[in-house]
């Protein structure tokens, strides 16, 4: 990186504010993504929106490419740094500006950790719906950038349904502010196009959201089921039924192993080849109608046993055994391949049957624990990335699924995004038209495309946007 | 073409060509559905072509088991609503003219409804839409699947948009569980400072509340009584049944009327729903929203701006919203500019709808809009406009 970067840089942010020592830029070589990395050469780390909009002014005038970052847990590689580009993380950034608990919302700086901002909302009976499994780590504004859901979006929806207003600088440090609280936007919905962007439209730094009363009543429940595919029916069931707990989560048999052998037993049943785990919320008459009606679908289906979470901290420990799945599973193997995809509810036994054969078919293990609910399947591969052969497999076996879920009118994904991982399957689920109409609104924000590079959007699809826009004159 | 050449494609290839056909002869085009919401937006700087999914209709997919449905845009938003109801689904926005409507008339203009307060917005329920943009090409975003972060989501972009970025021709909707019952209940107050204090008592006990609202529209059945509150409580039986006991405590004269689906006294529990009004076929309307903690402020700078003209205005107040609609009656530009400044002033946002053709030709009907955000907007018309074939001049900002 040229030394006058960096020192127009430290300008601005202060020393505290730039790293570039490259034993402290490796602990942004990669996100969650473990497989693809590179040390950046520089990462920033501004405090607040000025400072964003300054040094991005500067990395403008030099023409160098950015990637944002908020706790590096994404799993798609949409924080992986670019060969000659600036990582921005949002470390600094941790502050709540204000909770309206009036207005039931929050204004928060984009490196707000999602429990946190939990916490904080609790202590007023509101709190913040979006849950993924990272969010003791993960960051409100990594949350936008990849529209996260998690257990409860089950019910409540993913990110962008809770975003009311954002504070974004783009890729030139000009600042938009669209943080006014309004229920429909002015004009074009800029706030709902920019979550779930990836990093590609510029750096929200503040965001507003909303927030929800917390129900007087929850029930968690745990299903036993003796298979895999009577689960996967009686999540059908549910949904057809048109029954709305808030969540309904799945996990298989190695998983529920995998965790009872962690320090996060959860106490699930080892005797059981698939749990359902349904939390319902609610009045308490609302709670008991729901319970009684999902009771009989679930036994239908052939669940052998139906168990209540007797308090809050038995239920608290059932949802910490789900969220930390992934971790537990470190002990079947050195390393996890975690596949995110979405089928239509309708089509969960077949392809969830469909997925184990194509492991079984390439010698490797599968370990099922996903948001049945939303039909968002996480399919984890544990595997040892030093033996190259089996990476192979995994990585095909990756692809084998994203096909297998497409042609059943799923999508790539749910929750974790396209980022570097599927970023050569995006030309499987759109034609050449719908990436080309994506490229050019991401050229409205940032014509230099520096935003990002690399990530979600196939490069040949936007030059190909390039080459054919002749900009005519309007009339 | 002629300068009021109507087109109405009957699939979506025909609609492709019509633009290309528009494109090449350099015409502007409207695109319409059922025309219930042209007077939501300013009058066009200019059309040559009216674009219409008057014929573009049908159910394309609706599996119930997984609770999402895909129609052409020119479907009736009621035909939808029918085709569902069967399967036990609630189609959300739940408005009011749902003959009139079209689905992707809904979905362009980000119409609400009255069921808002519990199932958001209408961009919140779109999970995917096809779309002929202005080089008519046949552009696609999200999907028929209710969790899906694929690619940007274009279709938030064209919610709302009311067409100036294209012709929604095909839209997927994300449904939900229809109430097993339904109950309204309506109580009066003499000040509306007093029918909005019951209705915020009455949000902070409902569980399974889908709307109150606060109403000045049935003056003539409460003599003396000018403001009314009315609720309504949908969803599982025995939620509904709670509700209707706790809201029987906020206030004693509430007149609860319950409704099962499909049975005579659900037919009774709507009629007397839309007896409320939502100021139902009164135009022009002026909608308001703000944070609603300033609701009361927002409503006193109302006041206070329609006084001078001493218009005849009725309005219908969602309190759990921070939004209301005044009908105002003989409204002319500078009411319509004061309105407006005022407003503004007190960090509200309006939108003017129903303003006759003239003075919607000349005055702002949205307000002011963030700059910088108006300049994207204008890049992002570009892009997916380039050669401004579907008619700008609409919306707030001249877009």
């Amino acid at each position: 990186m040229d030394a006058r970067v960096v020192e127009e840089l430290r300008a601005v942010l202060g020393p505290v504010g730039v790293l570039a020592d490259r034993a402290r830029c490796t602990t942004y070589e990669s996100d969650g993504l473990a497989l693809a990395r590179q040390v950046p050469e520089l990462v920033i780390l501004p405090k607040d929106t000025r400072e964003t909009a300054a040094a991005m002014r500067i990395l403008h005038a030099h023409g160098i490419a950015i990637v944002p970052r908020g706790a590096g847990t994404g799993l798609s590689g949409g924080a992986t740094p670019v060969a000659g580009g600036v990582v921005i993380g949002t470390a600094r950034m941790r502050e709540i500006l204000e909770l309206d608990v009036v207005n039931r919302c929050a204004r928060v700086q984009a490196g707000v950790v999602n429990v946190d901002l939990g916490h904080a909302a609790a202590r007023h009976g509101l709190f913040y719906a979006p849950d993924p499994s990272s969010q003791k780590a993960c960051t409100i504004g990594g949350n936008v950038g990849e529209n996260s859901g998690g257990p409860h979006c089950f019910r409540h929806g993913s990110t962008t349904r809770h975003v009311l207003g954002l504070v974004i600088v783009v890729a030139d440090g000009l600042v938009l502010d669209l943080s006014q609280p309004e229920l429909d936007p002015r004009g074009y919905d800029l706030v709902g196009l920019f979550v779930g962007s990836e990093g590609l439209l510029g750096i929200a730094t503040e965001i507003t959201v909303a927030l929800q009363p917390i129900p007087p009543t929850t029930e968690t429940i745990l299903a036993l089921f003796r298979d895999l595919d009577s689960a996967c029916d009686a999540v059908s069931d549910l949904i057809a039924a048109r029954l709305e707990p808030s969540a309904i989560e799945i996990l298989d048999r190695l998983t529920i192993e995998a965790v009872e052998a962690s320090v996060l037993a959860a106490g699930y049943p080892t005797d059981a080849e698939a749990v359902l785990l349904l939390e319902t919320e609610g009045s308490e008459a609302e709670v008991a109608a729901l319970g009684s009606r999902i009771e009989p679908v679930l036994r239908a289906r052939g669940a052998f046993d139906l168990r209540r979470a007797r308090d809050d901290v038995e239920r608290a420990r059932l949802w910490a055994g789900r969220k930390g799945a992934y971790g537990a599973m470190g002990r079947i193997a050195p390393d996890l391949y975690v596949c995110d995809a979405v089928v239509p509810r309708t089509q969960l036994a077949r392809i969830v049957r469909e997925i184990i054969v194509i492991c079984r078919a390439r010698g490797l293990r599968i370990a099922n624990v996903f948001h049945a609910g939303d039909g968002n399947l996480h399919p984890n591969i544990p595997y040892d990335r030093r033996d190259a052969d089996e990476l192979a497999r995994v990585l095909d076996a990756g692809d084998a699924i994203l096909r297998a879920c497409l042609a059943v009118g799923g999508s790539l994904t749910g929750e974790h995004g396209v980022g570097l991982e599927k970023i050569g399957a995006m030309e499987l689920a759109f034609g050449p038209d719908d990436l080309a109409a994506q490229c050019r609104v991401r050229e409205a924000w940032d014509p230099d495309r520096r935003m990002n590079p690399g990530k979600l959007l196939p490069v040949h699809a936007c030059r190909e946007t390039r080459t054919r826009d002749p900009r005519a004159a309007p009339r | 073409m002629s300068a009021t050449t109507i087109v109405a494609p009957r699939d979506i290839a025909e609609a492709a060509d019509a633009v290309r056909e528009a494109l090449a002869a350099r015409h502007v085009v409207l695109a319409t559905g059922k025309n219930s919401k042209r007077s939501w937006t300013r009058v066009p700087e200019r059309v040559d072509v009216e674009l219409s999914t008057r014929a573009l209709t049908g159910i394309v997919a609706y599996e119930p088991g997984d609770g999402v449905i895909t129609a052409l845009a020119g479907t009736p938003w009621s035909d939808l609503e029918r085709a569902v109801s069967v399967h036990g689904h609630h189609l959300s926005p739940w408005i009011a003219d749902a003959e009139g409507a079209s689905v992707g008339g809904v979905v362009a203009a980000g119409q609400s409804g009255a069921d808002r307060l519990r199932f958001g917005p209408v961009r919140h329920q779109v999970l995917g839409l096809c779309v002929i943009d202005g080089e008519g090409r046949i552009v696609k975003s999200g999907g028929r699947l209710v969790k899906n972060v694929t690619g940007f989501d274009l279709h938030r972009l064209h919610t709302g948009a009311h067409g100036t970025l294209g012709l929604i021709s095909e839209v997927s909707l994300r449904l939900h569980a229809a109430p097993e019952l339904r109950a309204i209940g309506m109580a009066f107050a003499p000040t509306r400072e007093a029918a909005l204090a019951t209705a915020r008592v009455t949000l902070a006990r409902s569980r399974s509340v889908w709307t109150v609202l606060v109403g000045d529209m049935i003056a003539d059945e409460a003599p003396g009584r000018r403001w009314a509150i009315a609720v309504l409580s949908a969803g599982l039986a025995e939620a509904v049944e709670a509700d209707v006991r706790q809201l029987r405590d906020v206030a004693q004269e509430l007149p609860w009327q319950i409704g099962e689906p499909g049975t005579a006294s659900e037919t009774r529990v709507l009629g007397a729903w839309r007896g409320m009004g939502m100021l139902e076929g009164l135009s022009p309307t002026l909608r308001v929203s703000c944070a609603p903690s300033r609701l009361d402020a927002v409503l006193t700078a109302f006041d206070a701006a329609a006084a001078p003209s001493e218009l005849e205005v009725r309005t219908c107040i969602q309190p759990g919203l921070g939004c209301f609609s005044a009908w105002i009656r003989d409204v002319d530009a500078s009411a319509v500019a004061r309105i407006t400044t005022d407003l503004g002033r007190a960090r509200a946002s309006v939108h003017w709808r129903g303003l006759d053709d003239a003075l919607r030709s000349q005055v702002d009907l949205f307000g002011p809009t963030e700059p910088a955000g108006l300049a994207l907007m204008r890049r992002l018309k570009t892009s997916l406009d380039p050669r401004g074939t579907f008619a700008a001049g609409r919306l707030a900002g001249g877009l």
